[in-house]
């Protein structure tokens, strides 16, 4: 492989992509892996490292989620699905109760002793 | 803390703000090197972080998941309005890890200069190495976040980091002959 398409490996790929047998007889493309791993490991270690934010950014942020939180629940339940669903809700609830009640009151009937 | 902020917990809330929203305006800065760009671009990034939480699985995965929603709102937001170019305030990067006088000395010296050269790359190359080489996405997820393919990030990263090597070797000449390991 020359030592051109190497280059060009190392610093796309990184320098776990070139076949190894070349940085035996190349110190050229050695030296250029050995940065090119130097800088990877420092561009990964930047991760670690942190900006001072303004003073004043957790609260800024904690507001507006919080705000963000209230308006989503008032977005539902001024949506009109919202109170269709209630409604439908309500509804369904009516009559289940009004069927619990039907079959309850047929029981206690069928259960009292009949008078002669 | 993550499941407790997705059942509605206020204080998980708030302690999920707290341990990430740093890093959260790190990255933002280092996309928009402007402090009051990034920390709107921040706020912006939690808010639609809240309402997307409910639906969010991959509760391990949150930090990677934060920090894509950021890259897309500052990216969005850079895309909408030209770019103010105020310089990062580099000094006021923090290393977490200790170390002693002399290490931090060069240290500091190395970061700055680092954070110095990762700025001044054109948008177009900064935006790929500080989404894949220093939050460690994917080729694939960097693409998504700048609308560009997976070649071209390829293409764009290739000539970014050689940039970067070209500002440090005249920075530092003896990283570049590799005189300091040598004497190491």
């Amino acid at each position: 492989m020359e030592c051109r398409e190497v280059e060009r490996i190392i610093w796309t790929d990184g320098p776990d992509a070139v076949a190894p047998e070349h940085f035996v007889e190349c110190r050229t493309c050695r030296e250029e892996s050995r940065r090119a791993a130097d800088l990877q490991a420092a561009l990964t270690g930047m991760r670690n490292r942190f900006a001072l934010p303004p003073d004043d950014l957790e609260r800024m942020i904690v507001d507006a989620v919080s705000r963000t939180r209230l308006d989503w629940a008032r977005d539902i339940v001024s949506h009109p699905k919202f109170w269709r669903g209630a409604a439908v809700g309500a509804a369904a609830a009516g009559v289940a109760t009004a069927a619990i009640g039907v079959i309850a009151a047929r029981r206690r009937v069928a259960a009292r002793p009949e008078v002669a | 803390m993550v499941r407790a902020a997705q059942q509605g917990d206020p204080a998980a809330m708030e302690d999920l703000i707290a341990g990430s929203y740093r890093a959260a305006y790190t990255l933002a800065l280092r996309l928009m090197g402007n402090p009051d760009d990034a920390a709107e671009a921040t706020q912006e990034a939690y808010i639609r972080m809240t309402r997307g939480l409910k639906k969010f699985r991959e509760v391990g995965a949150f930090p990677t998941w934060l920090f894509k929603i950021v890259s897309n709102v500052c990216m969005t937001e850079m895309r909408k309005r030209s770019r103010r170019d105020v310089p990062t305030e580099i000094e006021t990067m923090e290393d977490p890890t200790p170390l002693d006088a002399e290490d931090e000395a060069i240290g500091h010296v190395f970061w700055g200069e680092l954070e110095r050269s990762v700025q001044s790359l054109p948008e177009v190359y900064r935006s790929v190495v500080v989404l894949r080489d220093i939050y460690g996405m994917s080729g694939e997820e960097t693409g998504e976040v700048l609308g560009i393919s997976p070649g071209a990030v390829k293409v764009r990263l290739h000539r970014a980091r050689k940039r970067l090597r070209d500002e440090l070797v005249d920075h530092f000449p003896e990283w570049a002959s590799g005189d300091d390991r040598e004497s190491a």
